[in-house]
């Protein structure tokens, strides 16, 4: 059978979150186009120029109904609206989970003439974006994941080692051999123990430990984060 | 041991994978927990009286020193409290979450609420034009709250092994007393610590670590778990006094099978000359009326409005049957001030309150007629 409309894509997606459905769709109506309201918890939608749907879940159950002709403007809350690719933010801008903030819609929906965007899920977990949001991420934090995923006698070992290496006692390659042994995947962990990021930061541990004042090698160095310093000297204070 | 026999070993115990998410560094995850927290409560606290209202809840729990619960003592606390009543709502919620470090389930109480119906913030006027709407507000602070929970339970769960097994050893060291309780009611006991030391975190006053064992350790002497064989807890000093045979408090517990051979209690269980506080908080609650003990209950020291009377007259008369409410309204009021109060408090915070003096006066008089 031939199908004569066109799956998992729209001319363009628009994410809101500051209205309902409802809200925004007597907002759009006014709008000279053909505009459909689509309630939580519908399985189609009429034929339209613009739909106004809520709800992700709705979207993505309305999803064979909607063609690369229709823009749709899906309603949500920030965090579930950030579970969909391709979306052009509708009544806000910046990251939830840092720099959010609303601001007025537009007073006509802009159509795209290139190509249809595709509806589509990340399969993101959303507590690791907002900590990758909220946290400043350096060696610290891939040093942790590695961590988690060992037992206590790898741990031991990769301190150890790791501690071996701030002193110039042990090179990159041998914890890098000594990861990949254990199958554990820490590809972030090993590109980062050879970056200058890395160097800048061993030297201000190093200085640390030997004595200078945390504000010296933070300034000497350029490394931001105190507290990155401070756990690795502490840790090789207990190595000692 | 040789080094390649070392890494067999860590490789085949390393089989197991913990979450990394919840491995953070106690900062780092002190500033998710805030910052999650935080984006939370914001819209809610720009368009609505959310702010205040946690304010005055500060306010109502640090005065008369009854409660510590932000990184200062009660009196800065209140000071800080009452400067910020003046701020913005977005500078109130930031010093609240930020820089007083108040206990996060504080904030969390008044969301859950929220999001259940039974707290309803007034609404007031927003600086911004376009804001959202009150169902948008309500659908941004369900989802944004889920993750804060989320990762709130990710790092909790990281302590369960620990917990769990603290609680084995304290009900194995109270069954050498005689006291045995079941292993999970105490396991319960434990990590409900555990949390309350996750949301009471500040990086700078110690490490995530210093907080669960700390609160790991208080929660040995917690009355949460009732032992087997119990109705209810006694506290230390009234279960000595029933020990030395000074006090009879009947505490058994029996089952509903056995529940028509229970012994009738004795007539001498409260005996009216024990000057005893528990002693003389029962018999004067024995002689109130129930509807007052309700009235009292709520706070309600009169009954406030003819109204209310009538409607309470009518109840007693058509529904509980008693014709003769006119004595109840003259009995003598009982004496409000030797009942204590009500309040979701613990024992420890309720230090140097008008019933804390009270209480020790009276422990002083017993001792000195002993």
């Amino acid at each position: 059978m031939r199908k004569h409309i066109e799956f998992g894509s729209t001319q363009a997606l628009y994410g809101c979150v500051g209205m309902t459905a409802h809200e925004a769709y007597i907002a759009i109506s006014k709008m000279k186009c053909i505009t459909a309201w689509v309630p939580e918890g519908s399985t189609s939608i009429p034929f339209c120029d613009v739909g106004v749907i809520d709800t992700v879940q709705t979207l993505i159950a309305c999803k064979p109904y909607i063609n690369s002709d229709m823009v749709i403007v899906v309603c949500d809350s920030a965090p579930a609206i950030a579970s969909l690719k391709n979306v052009i933010p509708y009544d806000y801008e910046g990251d939830i989970f840092s720099n959010f903030s609303l601001k007025a819609p537009p007073r006509s929906l802009p159509l795209k003439d290139s190509k249809p965007t595709a509806i589509e899920l990340n399969n993101n977990d959303i507590v690791r974006e907002a900590i990758k949001s909220i946290v400043v991420v350096g060696f610290l934090q891939d040093f942790n994941s590695v961590t988690a995923k060992m037992n206590k006698t790898a741990r031991n070992i990769l301190r150890a080692k790791l501690c071996a290496l701030i002193l110039g006692k042990e090179t990159v390659d041998s914890i890098a051999l000594f990861i990949r042994s254990l199958s554990i995947e820490a590809d972030d962990f090993i590109a980062k123990l050879g970056s200058a990021y890395f160097k800048s930061l061993r030297n201000a541990i190093y200085y640390n430990y030997k004595g200078h004042s945390i504000e010296y090698v933070k300034k000497k160095f350029g490394v931001t984060d105190s507290y990155e310093i401070t756990f690795f000297v502490k840790m090789l204070r207990e190595n000692r | 041991m040789t080094r390649s026999r070392t890494i067999t070993e860590a490789k085949a115990a390393s089989s197991f994978s913990e979450d990394e998410l919840a491995h953070l560094p106690s900062k780092q995850t002190w500033e998710v927990l805030t910052n999650l927290l935080y984006r939370t409560v914001l819209p809610l606290a720009k368009t609505t009286t959310f702010a205040i209202d946690i304010l005055f809840t500060i306010l109502t729990s640090t005065s008369d020193q009854r409660r510590k619960i932000s990184i200062f003592d009660s009196e800065k606390c209140l000071s800080m409290s009452y400067d910020l009543l003046f701020k913005s709502p977005e500078t109130i919620m930031r010093n609240v979450i930020f820089d007083m470090g108040v206990e996060r389930w504080v904030i969390s109480n008044f969301v859950n609420n929220y999001l259940e119906g039974t707290y309803r913030p007034k609404q007031i006027q927003t600086e911004d034009g376009y804001y959202f709407s009150q169902e948008a507000m309500r659908r941004h602070v369900r989802d944004m709250y889920a993750i804060y929970n989320n990762f709130r339970q990710r790092v909790c769960e990281r302590f369960t092994k620990l917990s769990n097994s603290q609680a084995a050893k304290n009900r194995w060291q109270k069954e050498q007393f005689g006291l045995t309780s079941d292993q999970g009611d105490n396991e319960n006991n434990y990590f409900l610590s555990v949390i309350r030391a996750i949301d009471k975190l500040y990086p700078s006053k110690g490490t995530l670590a210093n907080y669960v064992m700390l609160w790991l350790s208080n929660s040995a002497g917690s009355t949460f778990t009732i032992y087997t064989g119990e109705a209810f807890n006694l506290s230390r000093p009234v279960r000595k006094e029933i020990h030395e045979g000074r006090l009879a408090v009947n505490n058994k517990a029996y089952d509903l099978e056995g529940a028509i051979n229970i012994p009738a209690p004795e007539d001498s269980a409260i005996a009216v000359e024990d000057t005893s506080l528990i002693a003389e908080v029962i018999a004067s609650a024995q002689k109130i009326p129930e509807a007052s003990l309700t009235m009292l209950l709520h706070g309600f020291k009169h009954i406030p409005t003819p109204e209310l009377v009538d409607d309470l007259r009518r109840h007693m008369i058509e529904i509980e049957g008693i014709n003769d409410f006119e004595d109840y309204l003259h009995l003598p009021e009982p004496d409000v001030e030797d009942i204590p109060m009500i309040l979701p408090l613990s024992r420890a915070s309720r230090k140097n309150t008008e019933s804390q003096r009270r209480r020790k006066e009276a422990l002083k008089m017993r001792k000195e007629n002993a």
